[in-house]
């Protein structure tokens, strides 16, 4: 349903009420009115007849008094006995002035015509209506109406008693339109008179134009037709009949004519009156309508303004009621609380929304939008970023709690100094100070940071590291301030102390973001730049080379040669040392396949982290793949470093005995730089010892090497464990090695890692040399 | 008046006579009804008889109550008929019949002078005072004529032929006799002559005629 205005609705109501109402009373009206104009036409017509028959009634008693009269006169008998016709018409006319008759006869009992005045009656030939003699005869009189012609008479016939009946008398008044318009003077209606009879000819007189004989007839008893009172009528005229009383075949009557226009004209003029008076009313409804829907809507429009201002974010409208109706005043209070209590709440949300819950100071989101346009408006300033060292202990040793506590101690402190303070990230807070510290300020300041910390049940000592940034000279942007706070601050823990920001932290930074990205890419899609080499080991034993260790290798076009360690760590911080392992393992293997087909008989030790050893999935690889190539797992061995076993020795050592059921070599790498006890060392499932380069590069020189190696060696064979001596590059240490019984040798001195043809190509070429010699 | 008196014991003797040789004539009960089968009074019935002797002595016709006492009186032709006066008021007695026109005034208390009735028929008297006042004179001629009582009887001697009866309400003009058979006697002891009376416009309670109507209106 299409929605419409409440403008429109009070309007359409407010009308529609008024115009049902008016329809109502104008068709009550019109009814009423038709009604009354139709009982008044009736009561006219009513009236009209009672008028003509008391005025016929008279014009009869007069008629009838006079015949009396004339036929009581002794004189009259006489000469009617007498039958003395010149008498008898004397006194027919004389009696007739006298009371102004139309018409006198004398009739004989037998019917006979015997005088009339004036002469209209054949003398000797029969009366003209035999029924009215036979009635007279009987009754001793009679009134009736009679037709002479073309005249109309109203008579009376009496017997002449002498004073048995000798004869019979008859007086009328004639009936023509002069006494029809006498009568319509009286009555105010048209009249007619319609006359039709056995032998005598119809006739009809009438007030009205006598060419409207059928109109008027056609007109008796009609019934108005509300279609022709309401539109008009098509012939305006109603007519009643009144029959006269007739005692023979003569049939009289008198139509009485109402002009229906007269009558309703009136009406009419009321009728117009009230559908003005309606009119009026109703355009009286729309204009107070329209006000009222005015006075009603505009409160809401405006407060459905102020919705939308609210809406919109904006709660300092001032909401004005002006209104002087209730529900508009207290809708627009209701408005005005709602915009406060939103504006409050807004404020509290966006309170949260910038700050941090715990410090109360700004959050890095906020820091970063208002560094920003701090940055952009090109303010110069100075950023402290602070970090308490060993936030994470606090929290683990003195629990979260205590933790808040104290990040909220620090805030309040740095607070207390002013400036624009905002927590980076767990304990790493950043404070921009109104006005830049010199060293001396920033010893003061960590001093007063450092205070140790009372929460009431205990006391925290804190130390605090402090990474200065003076932007916009080292940071253009916040994203490059917080990104260079996070690795000066990352330097500054390391070195405990406050550290000014230098571009060699981003250049580090940067590369190894450079490698990890590069790197990815190799994985995905290059894998060409990776490459294995190895190194061959010799048997100090027999002097021969038996196995070699597969060295990994990145040549980057971009980054040029990237040393293992450096890739390897931050590949195992980015997550895809796997990839890198099952690449490793792939290869190497495919390399044996390769050294075996060209006869050189070497086995392969791969160097796996303490995570690939974990990883059941990588034994699995290396299980199916030697199975692929049909090698055996003698050919196939694995390098763990110390330090990297040590870091969860249960785990690994389960696991290394895992590959050793499998047949795998493992040898501990970098042997004697992990503080390994020598119980684990017992429990450790390995079959070789590579005494950590470090020890042997000097071996010649250094007398303290020396002694570590030839313990090492001692505890080697206490466990019996095979001994590889690594970083080997001169011949000296090479010998001393040989004379202390360490089993294998690795070093510069018989070979850097080389690429797979050309180990195998000098192998080929040392195939018969005796290192040992 | 000696006329009469001289032919009575002629007459007498030529009624005897014929009583002896025609056929014995008796006198009879005859009734008179109407239509409706009611006795009709005051209605004359007559049989042709030879002449009677005109009586001597005067028919009286009195006038008591504004009325005509008696109603009917039957005289023969050349009969006289006394006018006494009763009532206390002025009387204007007279006929346009036939038989006898005459008027005359009678003061109260006075007598008039006699008319002689010496032509046969009905005469209607009127009252030219008096509308209502009506009364009739059989003048008989030649005939026995009797006046039936208020059972419609009379006592008259019946001979075969024709009989004649009138009544007032037998005719608009009140003077026509209607010629009966002896053979239109119905019944017997008494035997009954039916007649066809005319709507009484005076006795039955006139309060539907017109004239009475249109009176009682004024």
């Amino acid at each position: 349903m299409a929605q419409q205005s409440l403008n429109q609705n009070i309007l359409r109501l407010v009308v529609g009420l008024v115009l049902v109402t008016t329809v109502i009373i104008l068709a009550n009206v019109w009814t009423a009115t038709n009604n009354q104009a139709q009982q008044q036409l009736n009561r006219d017509l009513d009236v009209g007849v009672s008028v003509l028959e008391e005025i016929l009634a008279s014009r009869e008693d007069q008629l009838i008094n006079s015949s009396l009269v004339l036929t009581a006169d002794f004189g009259f008998k006489q000469a009617v006995a007498t039958q003395d016709r010149a008498t008898i018409d004397s006194v027919l006319r004389n009696h007739g002035q006298r009371i102004d008759a139309d018409l006198m006869a004398l009739i004989s009992l037998s019917g006979n015509n015997i005088t009339s005045t004036p002469m209209v009656l054949p003398v000797e030939e029969p009366f003209p209506h035999q029924l009215l003699i036979e009635n007279v005869l009987r009754e001793g009189g009679a009134s009736s109406y009679m037709q002479v012609g073309s005249d109309l008479y109203q008579v009376i016939l009496l017997t002449v008693d002498a004073p048995s009946p000798i004869a019979i008398t008859l007086l009328g008044f004639r009936l023509d339109r002069e006494l029809l318009t006498q009568l319509k003077n009286v009555t105010q209606l048209d009249l007619s008179l319609q006359t039709s009879g056995v032998g005598s000819q119809s006739l009809f007189l009438s007030t009205l134009p006598a060419s409207q004989q059928e109109r008027i007839i056609s007109s008796v008893g009609r019934d108005l037709s509300w279609r022709e009172v309401a539109f008009g009528f098509s012939d305006a005229i109603v007519s009643q009949e009144m029959p006269l009383a007739s005692d023979h075949d003569l049939s009289v009557k008198i139509l009485l004519t109402e002009d229906i226009n007269r009558l309703f004209n009136e009406f009419s003029t009321l009728q117009a009156n009230v559908a003005i008076i309606a009119l009026l009313s109703v355009v009286f409804a729309l204009i107070f309508a329209a006000l009222l829907a005015r006075r009603l809507t505009r409160p809401l429009s405006r407060l459905s303004a102020v919705a939308g201002h609210i809406s919109s974010g904006h709660y300092d409208y001032q909401i004005e009621h002006e209104s002087d109706s209730k529900e508009f005043t207290s809708l627009a209070t209701a408005f005005r609380h709602m915009q406060e209590s939103i504006k409050a709440r807004e404020e509290r949300i966006t309170f949260q929304a910038n700050h941090d819950p715990v410090t109360q100071l700004y959050n890095r989101h906020s820091a970063d939008r208002v560094l920003e346009e701090r940055l952009h408006a090109g303010d110069s300033f100075q950023a402290i970023g602070m970090s308490i060292l060993g936030f994470r202990n606090i929290n683990d040793v003195f629990g979260y709690q205590n933790g808040d506590f104290c990040l909220r101690e620090i805030a309040r402190r740095l607070t207390s100094l002013g400036g624009f303070g905002a927590r980076l990230t767990g304990g790493e807070l950043l404070w921009i100070p109104d006005t830049e510290l010199g060293d001396e300020a920033l010893l003061t300041l960590r001093q007063m940071l450092e205070q140790p910390v009372n929460s009431g049940e205990l006391v925290m000592n804190i130390q605090v590291s402090l990474g200065v940034i003076h932007c916009p000279v080292h940071a253009q942007t916040a994203e490059d301030l917080f990104r260079r706070m996070s690795i000066l601050l990352d330097a500054a823990r390391i070195q405990q102390q406050i550290l000014p920001y230098d571009e060699k932290l981003d250049k580090q930074y940067q590369r190894r973001l450079t490698v990890i990205t590069e790197l990815e890419k190799v994985l995905i899609e290059n894998k060409d730049e990776l490459s294995l080499h190895y190194q061959p080991k010799i048997n100090l034993i027999s002097g021969k080379v038996e196995s070699v260790e597969a060295l990994l290798r990145w040549h980057s076009p971009i980054l040029g040669f990237v040393p293992p360690d450096e890739f390897i760590a931050l590949a195992e911080h980015a997550g895809f040392i796997r990839q890198i392992t099952e690449w490793v393992i792939s290869r190497a293997i495919k390399d044996i396949s390769c050294f075996q087909d060209a006869s050189v008989n070497l086995s392969v030790s791969v160097n796996l982290s303490a995570q690939d050893i974990i990883n059941a999935e990588i034994l699995g690889h290396i299980t199916h793949l030697l199975k692929k190539q049909e090698i055996d797992a003698c050919h196939f061995a694995i390098e763990i470093t110390e330090s990297d076993l040590l870091k969860d020795p249960d785990k690994a050592i389960e696991c290394l005995h895992e590959y050793r059921r499998h047949g795998f070599e493992i040898a501990i790498d970098d042997f004697g730089t992990g503080y390994s006890s020598l119980a684990y060392l017992k429990s450790l499932p390995v079959d070789v010892l590579k005494i950590d380069k470090s020890f042997i590069l000097k071996l010649d020189q250094q007398q303290e090497d020396q002694q570590i190696v030839k313990s090492i060696l001692g505890l080697a064979s206490s466990f019996d464990l095979k001994v590889v001596a690594e970083g080997i590059e001169t011949v000296e240490s090479l010998n001393l090695l040989h004379r202390w019984g360490c089993g294998w040798g690795q070093g510069y001195f018989v070979s850097r890692p080389l690429p797979i043809d050309q180990l195998i190509e000098w192998y080929q070429d040392n195939k018969n040399t005796n290192w040992v010699e | 008046m000696t006329l009469p008196s001289l032919f009575t014991p002629l007459g007498s003797f030529a009624a005897t006579l014929l009583s002896l040789l025609v056929l014995p004539v008796q006198a009879e009960v005859l009734q008179v009804i109407d239509q409706q089968g009611r006795p009709v009074a005051d209605a004359v019935i007559s049989f042709p008889s030879q002449s009677l002797p005109v009586p001597d002595d005067y028919a009286v016709i009195d006038q008591v109550d504004k009325q005509f006492s008696p109603h009917v009186v039957v005289v023969q032709k050349g009969q006289w008929v006394n006018f006494p006066n009763s009532d206390d008021i002025r009387h204007h007695v007279y006929s346009f019949s036939d038989p006898k026109t005459f008027e005359m005034r009678l003061f109260s208390g006075t007598d008039a002078e006699p008319q002689l009735f010496d032509q046969s028929g009905i005469v209607v008297l009127g009252c030219n005072i008096h509308d209502e006042m009506r009364g009739f004179i059989y003048v008989a001629e030649q005939e026995n004529a009797v006046i039936t009582d208020k059972e419609g009887m009379a006592e008259i001697a019946v001979s075969d032929g024709s009989f004649h009866v009138w009544h007032e309400r037998l005719s608009t003009s009140q003077t026509e006799r209607v010629l009966f058979g002896t053979d239109a006697l119905i019944g017997s002891n008494p035997r009954q002559i039916r007649i066809t009376l005319l709507d009484d416009t005076q006795e039955e309670e006139d309060a539907r005629t017109f004239r009475s109507r249109k009176f009682g209106r004024d």
